[in-house]
Formats: structure tokens, C-alpha cells, sequence
């Protein structure tokens, strides 16, 4: 099934449409930290890309020894919190961080599940498949996660959390089909952003949501034809206040 | 018995009355008023021609085909063509004319499984491309269909309700800069021709809006300019090349180019950074190394009507 792609960058949902800001560049917001992970994914991209198999044809180019720029990916959040709602002096939102109480709170062992959260964080959300707290994070060690392997990563590295389960998105990611970049495609004459995972996959709730499309084309050709009219009768075409038809296997609201 | 002139006429049929004093008045005001009557309309039916000749100036008229121009050609017809930009839209702008980068053979590759159809790329088309604003012209479509149908004849792309919807699939259809381009075959004046890099590309002042590549594409990527297109001021980008988004006048062909004002000089095209799903992947085709190499090498790909010989180097893509 489709799923629309959710942003975390503040101010943007998915009522809106899209306007590629999960795919931009740095905001230019002071909270968010560039993070150079040009090594890592040179050093795998490299690693990888011949052994993808893809042979050398006939007119190919030489691999070229220009000096590369570099390719930039920033966590969209500067530090590990959650977001108050609040918003400082200059409208950067104000991030409690996890150590703020959990360096006097210890965890409640007896949690596994969000919905058993009865002190602190309750209504947290978490639809990640069937991920519990612990699957992810490591008490009492909170600004850190814990892989399968019980090796930890920060913060700043858990895109390799991400890349444990979901290998197939990883791959493609380092070999630019997945998650979109903006920038220069000859890395050559420029640099290249791209996005982090939690840019678009909310880690708790990655359900993507519906988006309205930007507008549709109005010229000469495009106006609906008779055969679309038996074609569509009476799906595609707009309710009454400009709901959606009510479709999927309960039949029920789309979220 | 008197003579009466109409008389003689009806028997003879010759008009005996060649120094008749009083000329018939009826006849003459009726001759006169048809023939301003019909004067009127010719002027009325001429109008269109009469605006469309006034935003011509001789230079135009006398333009040579782009690969005739001189340098110094082009600096002088690019100079002309800021001037008209500046004076009927009102915005400076700058219009250059990149080069292919040797070693370079664009294609581009489309994920349709996270494609959610929400147009992000046609809306960045339709603004870096100078479109119209009123018919929300862009060089891309965006086709809903059901899933598991990939039936583009009977797929729309002027939806308009949230997406993605269930049970749908969506495929942008864009120009395909076909190795083997039906459009270039059919050109009478040889206006359009595929570049070094793989672009197809059309010299705007060389077309002479005929429509017949329109026909000859098999993806209805080429489209006509009806009229001239409208857009404010403001949202004018100044950054324009000759070959790709210089505002076209009307009358002429247009398509998707790469944006080959951006990606000549190694950006990305401007649908490939909007798209939130990054469903996108382009690059060069000669780089063994490349993004689109690789899935075209590691994914399920497949082009659009194969069976016509056109050999895009447009891609349809899996994820798995």
C-alpha cells in the first residue's frame, strides 16, 4: 500500500502537500546540526557499488579523480528529546532532553509497552510494528540505542538502527534509489544533501498519512472524456466539502 | 408615353441609363455598407494575427537555427530575448546556453512503489520551468490508475482528492529523451534533435508550432503553446537557459529538457529535489558508478511501450 511520506521538519503535514522540505537542504534553523557523515557513506557507498555487478559497458567513462564534494546529512533534531511544543526566543522549539529527568528517574522495568506508561510519557504511540521501548532504546542509557548485535550507537548514528531491520531500504539508500537528495548529481562541481531517516519516517508512529496533491493541470487535451466518466463512475470524482470516497478493507476513514 | 429607364432594362438587360442624373440610392448605401460590413470582418478575423505579428520584431522573424548561431549570435539574440522577457513581463533575467558534459548520458529512474501521487514534481516543474500560471501547465503528468492494472489508457491525471488512495497506483510520465525519438523523425524544420548527453531539445525560435512531434510522441510528452504564457513578476525564475525554460512565446513546442539549465552544470532536475518520496533517481548512464546505474542494474525496471522502439531513457522502477 502507499504510504505518504511524513516530515519531521517543523511547520510542515501533510494537509499541506509536500513541498520537498523533507528532501531540502539544511533549514538554516540554528537547532539543527550539520552531521558529516561523508566517510560513511562514501566508504559503504563504495564498498558497494561494485559489487552490485553492474559491469562496465562499452562507452563508459573512467571513474574520474576530480575531488568530490561532500555529501551532507543532518539529524533533524539537534539533540535526543522530545519537543515540548514550546518555542524559544529565536523559534527554535525547546527540546527536554531524556537525561533532563532520566538521570534522577530510572525506568519502570515492569514497561514494556507505551500504553503501560502511567507516570511520564503517557499517550505515547508507538505502532512500530511489534517493537516494545527496550527494542530500540537502552536505559539507562538514553542517548544511546542498543542494536541486535548489544552494540550501542548515539544518536548521531542511528540511521545503522534503522538500516538493522529495514537492510533492503539501507542498501538502497546508500546507492541513492531511496530517500530522495537534493543538490548535484555530479558530485563534482557540487555538494549533495540528503535526508536523514527520521526526516520522513516518524521512528514511533511511521504510518504515513494522506496528502492533498498540488493542483492539477487545467489545459487543452487533459478535460475528462466519456470513456473516463464510465471509466471512474463515481469513485474519483469529488464528494460533496471535497472528502475522499471512503475506500480500504473496513471501509473506514482514512487518518 | 414617358421612358422609364427600368423598363428598358428588364427588356434589354443593359442599363440605358448611363447618363441617368440620379443614381440609385438604395443599391449604392446597400454596396457601401456590405463592403464596410465585410472590411470589419476581415479586420476582426485578422486580429489574432495582427497581436500576434505585433510581439515580433524583424530579428525574430529572421532568426537562424540554433546551430547556426555564432557566439556572438547568441549573445545577441539572448540579449533580444531578455529585452522582450523584460518588457512583457517585467522581470530581469539572465538566459544562458550550457554545453553537454562530455562523458555524459543522462537517464532517470522512477521508484513507482513510494510513488504517492501527490504532484510535488509537477508543481517544481511548473515553477522552474516558467509555465502558465492559469492552466497550471507542467512538463510532467501524473497518471492515477488501479493498482495492479499499470493500464495507462484508462488512467487519469487530472485527480484531485487526497492521495495516495487505496487500491491506486500512480506513474508520472514526463518526456523520456528516447534514444530513438519519433519527434525528431517527424520535425519538418528539424527544430528539435537529441544532444550529445541524450537531451532532445527544441530551439523555440526555430519551431514553427506545426504539432506534428505532438502526434509522433508515443507518451504525449510535447505540447503546444495556445498562447503565451501568463505568469506574475514575482514568481518568474530568473535563471533560464535557451534550450529549456526561457519563457516560450506562443506558437511553439515545448517539453521537459532535464532542466538542462541545471543539470548541464551538475545539479539535480528540479522534480527529482521536490519529490518527498524520493522516488527519483537520476544521473549519468556512462558512470559505471552511478545511482541510476545501479538500479538498473539491482531493481525490476521496465520503460513505457517498448514495443515502439523508442528506447527511452526513462525508467520505471520497484522496490523489491
Amino acid at each position: 500500500m502507499r504510504r505518504p511520506v511524513q516530515t519531521q521538519r517543523e511547520g510542515l503535514h501533510a494537509a499541506e502537500g509536500l513541498r520537498g522540505q523533507g528532501v531540502g537542504g539544511p533549514t538554516g534553523a540554528g537547532w539543527t546540526r550539520l552531521l558529516l557523515l561523508t566517510v560513511w557513506i562514501g566508504g559503504l557507498g563504495a564498498g558497494c557499488a561494485n559489487s552490485g555487478g553492474e559491469a562496465a559497458a562499452p562507452g563508459d567513462i573512467q571513474a574520474s579523480d576530480a575531488p568530490r564534494f561532500a555529501t551532507e546529512v543532518e539529524l533533524p533534531q539537534r539533540d535526543l528529546g522530545f519537543r515540548t511544543g514550546k518555542f524559544d526566543r529565536d523559534g527554535h522549539p525547546v527540546i527536554v532532553g531524556c537525561v533532563t529527568c532520566h538521570r534522577l528517574i530510572g525506568a519502570n522495568k515492569d514497561n514494556t509497552l507505551a500504553e503501560q506508561l502511567s507516570r511520564f510519557h503517557v499517550g505515547a504511540k508507538v505502532t512500530h510494528g511489534n517493537l516494545t521501548c527496550r527494542s530500540c532504546h537502552n536505559p539507562p542509557r538514553y542517548d544511546e540505542f542498543k542494536l541486535v548485535t548489544g552494540r550501542t550507537v548515539p544518536y548521531a548514528e542511528v540511521m545503522e538502527l534503522c538500516g538493522q531491520c529495514h537492510s533492503r531500504q539501507r542498501a538502497d539508500y546508500e546507492h541513492g534509489a531511496h530517500g530522495g537528495m537534493a543538490g548535484y548529481w555530479d558530485l563534482t562541481r557540487g555538494p549533495r544533501q540528503r535526508n536523514h531517516c527520521i526526516h520522513c519516517h516518524r521512528p514511533h508512529d511511521p504510518r504515513f498519512r494522506q496528502v492533498r496533491p498540488a493542483p492539477r493541470p487545467r489545459y487543452r487535451g487533459l478535460e475528462e472524456s466519456t470513456v473516463h466518466q464510465e471509466q471512474w463512475h463515481g469513485e474519483g470524482k469529488l464528494h460533496a466539502h471535497g472528502q475522499a470516497p471512503a475506500h480500504g478493507p473496513k471501509g473506514g476513514s482514512h487518518e | 408615353m414617358s421612358e422609364r429607364p427600368h423598363d428598358d432594362r428588364a427588356q434589354t438587360g443593359v442599363d440605358p441609363g448611363a447618363d441617368d442624373p440620379e443614381p440609385s440610392g438604395r443599391r449604392t448605401f446597400l454596396k457601401l455598407a456590405a463592403g464596410a460590413a465585410g472590411g470589419a470582418a476581415l479586420a476582426f478575423a485578422g486580429a489574432p494575427f495582427a497581436r500576434y505579428a505585433s510581439g515580433l520584431s524583424m530579428e525574430d522573424i529572421l532568426q537562424r537555427h540554433y546551430k547556426e548561431l555564432t557566439d556572438a549570435d547568441k549573445q545577441a539574440l539572448f540579449a533580444r530575448i531578455e529585452g522582450q522577457t523584460k518588457a512583457r513581463y517585467g522581470v530581469d533575467v539572465k538566459l544562458h546556453d550550457p554545453q553537454p558534459i562530455p562523458g555524459v548520458r543522462y537517464g532517470y529512474a522512477l521508484n513507482l512503489s513510494v510513488c504517492i501521487g501527490c504532484r510535488q514534481c509537477s508543481e517544481a516543474c511548473h515553477k522552474e520551468n516558467n509555465h502558465d500560471r492559469a492552466s497550471h501547465n507542467s512538463y510532467i503528468r501524473v497518471f492515477e490508475m488501479e493498482k495492479g492494472r499499470m493500464d495507462l489508457a484508462r488512467a487519469r491525471a487530472d485527480y484531485d482528492h487526497p492521495v495516495p488512495m487505496p487500491e491506486r497506483t500512480y506513474q508520472p510520465v514526463q518526456c523520456h529523451h528516447c534514444e530513438h525519438p519519433p519527434c525528431v523523425d517527424v520535425c519538418p524544420v528539424k527544430a528539435t534533435w537529441k544532444e550529445k548527453d541524450g537531451i532532445v531539445v527544441v530551439d523555440h525560435g526555430w519551431c514553427i508550432g506545426c504539432r506534428y512531434c505532438e502526434a509522433a510522441c508515443p507518451y504525449h510528452a510535447r505540447r503546444f503553446n495556445w498562447s503565451a504564457p501568463e505568469i506574475p513578476a514575482e514568481d518568474i525564475n530568473p535563471n533560464m537557459g535557451y534550450l529549456s525554460n526561457r519563457i516560450r512565446p506562443q506558437g511553439v513546442m515545448e517539453k521537459c529538457t532535464f532542466c538542462l539549465h541545471r543539470t548541464r552544470v551538475g545539479k539535480l532536475p528540479a522534480c527529482l529535489e521536490a519529490c518527498p518520496a524520493g522516488a527519483r533517481v537520476f544521473g549519468n548512464l556512462a558512470d559505471a558508478d552511478s545511482e541510476i546505474r545501479w538500479v538498473l542494474a539491482n531493481k525490476r525496471t521496465y520503460v513505457l511501450k517498448e514495443e515502439h522502439g523508442t528506447e527511452p531513457r526513462f525508467y520505471y522502477f520497484f522496490s523489491t
